[in-house]
C-alpha cells in the first residue's frame, strides 16, 4: 500500500495534466476504439457537447500532438474526421495505468477502513 | 475455417464494389455491409456497437488495419466462396436502392435494423427518436427513408399472411 502510494505519486508526476480531464480522456478513449477514426458530428452526438467546447478541447489535443483531423468526404460534402496519433495512444496508456493505480489505492484504503470500523 | 474478413471481401466483390480502404468512406461502407450481411444471416463472427459511430466492429477495424490487408481488399483477394444463403442475403443488399450510393441512408438504415433486432416490437416513432439522438446530423427524410430501408431488408415472405396479401394486391388495384 505505501508502495503504491508512492508509485501513485510518481506516476502522476510523468502524466501530461492537460489532457487528464473528462471531456479530453473522453475524446481520447473514443478514438483509441474506433480506429477508423470519427466525424466531429459523430463525437459532438456522443459527447452531447457544444460546438465550442469540443472544436476547443480538439485543438488543445491537435495543438500536443494526441490527435489528428483529416478531411473526409460523405455523400458529396467535406467532413472532418478525427483520428489518434501513436503519441496520443501512448498519453492514454499513461492515464489508464494511472486510474488503474489510484482504484487500486483506494480499494485497498477502502478495506482498510472497512477493517477499523467493524471491529 | 473461413475467416470473417475473407466474408465480408466476397460481399464487397459481389456487390460490384471496387474499395479503397485508405479512403474513410470505403472503410465506413465496409463496416455498414459487413453489419447488414451479418444482421440478415450471413454467418460472421464480428460484433458490432450501434454508439457513436452507427454499427461499428472493432475486431473488423483491426483485421483490415495493417497496409497489406487494405491492399488485398482493395484487390478484392478472397478464398471465400459464397454459399446459396448468403447469395440471398447480398440480393437483397443489392436490391435495396439507393443504400449503396447514399451514406446518410446506409447510416440510417443500419442503425434502424441494429436498434430492430434489440427489440422486433420497437414502435416506429421510438426508432425514430432512438435514430434522431444518436444521429442528429442525420436529415429526417433520409430517417424515415432509412427505417423504411431497414423494415424492407428485415422482411422475410413468411411475413406476408393473408389478410396482407389481400390488402396489398387492393392497393396495387387502386394503384393501376
Amino acid at each position: 500500500m505505501n508502495d503504491d502510494i508512492y508509485l501513485l505519486l510518481g506516476a502522476s508526476e510523468k502524466l501530461n495534466s492537460r489532457i487528464v480531464s473528462l471531456a479530453r480522456c473522453l475524446i481520447l478513449a473514443l478514438l483509441s476504439y474506433f480506429v477508423d477514426g470519427i466525424q466531429f458530428r459523430e463525437l459532438k452526438a456522443a459527447l452531447k457537447m457544444s460546438d465550442g467546447k469540443l472544436i476547443s478541447n480538439l485543438n488543445g489535443l491537435r495543438a500536443m500532438g494526441y490527435v489528428v483531423k483529416s478531411e473526409a468526404e460523405v455523400d458529396k460534402k467535406k467532413v472532418d474526421v478525427y483520428s489518434l496519433t501513436a503519441k496520443g495512444r501512448t498519453e492514454l496508456s499513461k492515464v489508464v495505468a494511472w486510474m488503474e493505480l489510484v482504484q487500486k489505492v483506494a480499494s485497498e484504503g477502502d478495506e482498510k477502513c472497512q477493517m477499523i470500523l467493524t471491529r | 475455417m473461413p475467416n470473417d474478413l475473407d466474408k465480408v471481401i466476397a460481399c464487397l466483390k459481389f456487390l460490384g464494389l471496387h474499395p479503397s480502404m485508405y479512403v474513410y468512406r470505403w472503410r465506413f461502407l465496409t463496416q455498414k455491409i459487413a453489419f447488414l450481411a451479418k444482421a440478415l444471416g450471413m454467418d460472421i463472427g464480428y460484433d458490432f456497437t450501434v454508439y457513436v459511430a452507427g454499427p461499428y466492429s472493432r475486431e473488423l477495424n483491426c483485421d483490415y488495419y495493417p497496409d497489406e490487408i487494405k491492399t488485398k481488399m482493395d484487390a478484392l483477394q478472397t478464398d471465400y466462396v459464397l454459399t446459396p444463403p448468403d447469395l440471398l442475403v447480398l440480393e437483397r443488399i443489392r436490391n435495396c436502392r439507393g443504400l449503396l450510393e447514399n451514406q446518410s441512408l446506409m447510416e440510417a438504415a443500419s442503425t434502424a435494423i441494429f436498434f430492430l433486432r434489440q427489440d422486433h416490437s420497437i414502435s416506429e416513432d421510438d426508432l425514430f427518436m432512438n435514430l434522431k439522438q444518436l444521429k442528429p446530423h442525420i436529415g429526417d427524410s433520409d430517417r424515415v427513408i432509412g427505417i423504411t430501408k431497414a423494415k424492407e431488408l428485415l422482411f422475410k415472405p413468411e411475413y406476408l399472411s393473408e389478410d396482407l396479401k389481400r390488402e396489398m394486391d387492393e392497393w396495387d388495384r387502386l394503384e393501376g
